[in-house]
């Protein structure tokens, strides 16, 4: 019946060129599947780790990865370590997080995104910082695969925020990366370890990176892996064993740590660093820091990091009870992160789950790993029958009500994607706006959860107070991100939704940085994969044209606007001639449409049902 | 009906007959429904999570990867509306509350808390009595008893739905009750991890 060919007809991608990328916050790694097989892919002189680690000369020069790391004490430029700490994050939070730290923030900004200051008048947000270090792992899977890749899957710590995932996302953009799906690095890990031992039951992953922890426990049965709960803390890893380590040494040379220069600081973390990787396998290490030699054991060491692996112990004992049972009733726990070869780690989670732990797979390989099979199973050699990954969402999703009371409509540990709606009255005569505003997080006050975003609603019909009914619906998808809708109920139109991230950056700067970044730089564009482009642009700005035309009733004014903008962007691509940025916008404005291909089919369905006789149904109902 | 995507009659089938491409549902599926599993109070939860599995694989966005927008989309409504039913079936407060908002009464919205002063009262009591223990013995007590009252309203409710035993108010007000008994739980739990 043609009724609404706009995103385009199925379609069967061909089987494309696809990577995991771990986008660690001190290492990085990429993987993909050959044969079947995952593997982590090395460089040039074997090392499958990548440093996070970027520095910006005082002029236009970069180096990313070890080059970077080469370059921190050279006293030229600025260095950029564990950006990943700071995604989505205020300035304000950055500011009081850390009293040790290397870098300077900008202070002149008070905004919803912190800034590190550059030589000159540069500055650089940590989302830039993280597409600089995907950039390179693109490249090293593009060399290694012989071609341009189709898409990646990116892991990301499971308590991250909406806002944190959002920005691992607009790195991934600017990086000129397709992003398949945000994947939890623990759901990974399982995942690649679930698909090597074939194994069934209950599993616990522990997961302690350099920045962060994550704790969850699934069921595999069956090749349905299931995420039954998520809990961590998003700020603790293995930097903060560097960090206790790191005072210890400043306290002995007699300097407070909040007093440290930077250079002292970081001078500090990098001796201490040293000596936490030397303790793992000797019992007492012998380091010069300053001019001074300093004596380790690894008892001491123990002792200065066990407060903080002991934070671990809440979250442990928080998804233990949402699962109703003791550690010792599981079938096994799966150590992932470089801070799980920390002995003290592994005895201590040895101690607390009453049994040895997992470890056969590379803890700092084996997210990558993970990430690199979802990826295959999503659009590599083609969906696979046997395999798939049930996960939840980390943190609740709630919206103020009076009072400042959270009145929470996603709950915690729910399946993804979830979609949950909420009705409101409007209150006074002719009444066409109204705002909400959602939060995340378990606590029962506005005050103290982490604000998401406010929404304005707007272009509700103007009616008596009480009668407009808006039905608001909230949707988070398998990525974890959040997207609203709303519409009337009785006149059924279409509000319009202004969102107002509380953090990070919005989409017209995102759009900025796109245009301006360096992975769409080159200039020597591929013709024949540009006109490619340019025709199945055209053919999709031709449909979605006609469809607005004939169906524009469907849409909200801003919903317009939004495609129309979409479709403005991707003229501007194929105006440029650039046959990256075409495919990304086409892209880009095919999700954007797909709902409203989807109202166009249910509006047929409606038109068709009122049609019919009742009892050609199988339960005859009013119509809405 | 006719399929969106090749025009061929299909139906309400989820999957075209002609083309196998993802279809819009036809009607409004309730919960039990969407997961297959028969429409009682008293369910194998095992057998609900497996069913709950099966159905996400078939219908879950991540086997749609390289397929259009529009079918992601409806693979996405599908799977969102299986994690809605699996969440509000598997715990039997919110699936006995669902039933009976399929009888049409529905409780325990924002604006539906119960206004019963008696109810409210013998609550307040037990609450109270909760907050006072300290005694591990003395909350482990508590515990026992009020798991035995969350037992017998729970079977009251369960003879209503699955064998039409009993009067629909006095199952309304049981589950506002039971709304109280399951708070008191998880807080005499609490408690007693605590001490």
């Amino acid at each position: 019946m043609g009724l609404l060919q706009i995103g385009g007809k199925p379609k069967e991608k061909c089987a494309g060129t696809v990577a995991g990328i771990d986008l660690g916050t001190t290492y990085s790694l990429v993987a993909v599947v050959r044969d079947g097989t995952p593997e982590v892919l090395t460089d040039d002189e074997g090392r499958a780790t990548f440093p996070s680690v970027v520095w910006f000369g005082d002029g236009d020069e970069v180096e990313v990865g070890y080059g970077a790391r080469d370059r921190a004490g050279s006293g030229t430029g600025t260095t950029i370590a564990s950006a990943k700490r700071f995604m989505g994050r205020a300035q304000v939070e950055a500011q009081k997080d850390d009293e040790l730290t290397p870098y300077v923030f900008s202070s002149d900004v008070d905004g919803p995104v912190v800034y590190f200051d550059l030589s000159g008048d540069r500055r650089v947000t940590p989302i830039e910082v993280s597409a600089r270090v995907l950039a390179e792992l693109k490249q090293r899977a593009e060399a290694a695969q012989g071609g341009p890749l189709d898409g990646v899957v990116i892991t990301v710590p499971a308590y991250f925020d909406d806002a944190q995932r959002q920005a691992t996302k607009d790195a991934a953009r600017l990086a000129g990366l397709t992003v398949l799906r945000l994947l939890n690095e623990p759901t990974a890990a399982a995942l690649a370890y679930g698909l090597d031992k074939k194994k069934e039951g209950l599993f616990a992953v522990f997961d302690l990176g350099g920045g962060t922890f994550d704790i969850s426990i699934l069921t595999l049965d069956d090749g349905v892996f299931q995420v039954l709960t998520t809990g961590g803390d998003s700020r603790l890893g293995g930097d903060d064993f560097d960090r206790d380590i790191a005072e210890h040494f400043l306290k002995q040379q007699g300097v407070e740590p909040s007093a440290a220069s930077p250079e002292v600081a970081a001078r500090a973390l990098a001796a201490a660093r040293r000596a936490k990787e030397a303790l793992t396998n000797e019992d007492s290490v012998t380091l010069d820091i300053e001019g001074t030699a300093h004596t380790l054991t690894r008892a001491e060491m123990d002792a200065l990091i066990r407060p903080t692996i002991e934070r671990t112990l809440g979250p442990i004992r928080r998804v233990l009870q949402d699962v109703e049972l003791d550690g010792s009733a599981l079938d096994g726990v799966v150590l992932v992160g470089g801070s799980t070869r920390v002995p003290a780690v592994r005895s201590f989670v040895k101690e607390t789950f009453g049994q040895e732990p997992l470890a056969d797979l590379d803890p700092d390989q084996v997210v990558a790993l993970g990430a690199a099979v979802q990826a295959d199973l999503l659009g590599g050699t083609g969906p696979r029958d046997d395999v798939l990954l049930l996960d939840v969402l980390p943190l609740s999703l709630g919206i103020e009500t009076m009072g400042g009371v959270v009145e929470k409509i996603l709950h915690r540990n729910q399946t993804i994607p979830a979609t949950a709606q909420q009705e409101f009255t409007t209150y006074a005569d002719g009444q066409t706006g109204m705002d909400f505003h959602v939060v995340q997080g378990e606590r029962e006050l506005v005050k103290d959860s982490r604000s998401l975003a406010r929404f304005k609603l707007s272009g509700i019909p103007p009616m008596g107070a009480g009668m407009g009914r808006v039905l608001v619906t909230l949707e988070v998808d398998a990525d974890g991100i959040l997207h609203v809708s709303a519409e009337e109920q009785t006149t059924k139109k279409r509000a319009s939704v202004q969102v107002k991230p509380s953090y990070g950056l919005d989409d017209e700067t995102v759009e900025k940085m796109i245009m301006d970044s360096f992975a769409y730089a080159q200039t020597d564009v591929d013709e024949r994969l540009f006109v490619e482009h340019k025709v199945e642009a055209e053919r999709i700005l031709a449909a979605l044209r006609g469809a607005m035309k004939e169906d524009g009733a469907l849409l909200s004014d801003d919903e317009r606007k939004v495609l129309d903008d979409g479709i403005a962007a991707v003229e501007a691509a194929v105006e440029a001639k650039n046959a990256g940025l075409v495919r990304e916008r086409v892209d880009k404005l095919d999700e954007l449409s797909a709902e409203f291909a989807v109202r166009r089919m249910n509006r047929t369905i409606n038109e068709s049902l009122k049609g019919r006789k009742a009892d050609d149904l199988d339960t005859p109902r009013a119509d809405p | 009906m006719d399929c969106w995507s090749c025009g061929a009659e299909r139906r309400d089938a989820l999957f075209c007959p002609t083309c196998a491409v993802i279809q819009p549902e036809v009607r409004d599926h309730d919960w039990f429904e969407a997961l297959g599993v028969p429409r009682k109070m008293s369910i194998d939860v095992a057998a609900l999570s497996k069913a709950f599995r099966t159905r996400s694989a078939k219908v879950h966005p991540d086997r749609f990867g390289n397929k259009s927008a529009v079918e992601r989309r409806l693979a996405l409504q599908h799977t969102a509306k299986l994690n809605d039913a699996y969440r509000t079936l598997k715990d039997p407060q919110k699936r006995a509350e669902y039933l009976m908002k399929l009888e049409g009464v529905s409780i325990g919205g924002e604006d539906q808390r119960t206004n019963d002063p008696e109810l409210l009262m013998a609550m307040m009591e037990l609450q109270e009595e909760a907050e006072t223990l300290e005694d591990k013995a003395a909350i482990e007590a508590m515990l026992t008893r009020v798991t035995a009252m969350k037992a017998e309203k729970m079977a009251l409710v369960t003879k209503y739905f699955d064998e039409g035993v009993g009067e629909q108010a006095e199952v309304v007000r049981a589950l506002d009750t039971l709304r109280y008994f399951w708070r008191l739980i998880s807080r005499l739990e609490a408690k007693r991890e605590e001490s």
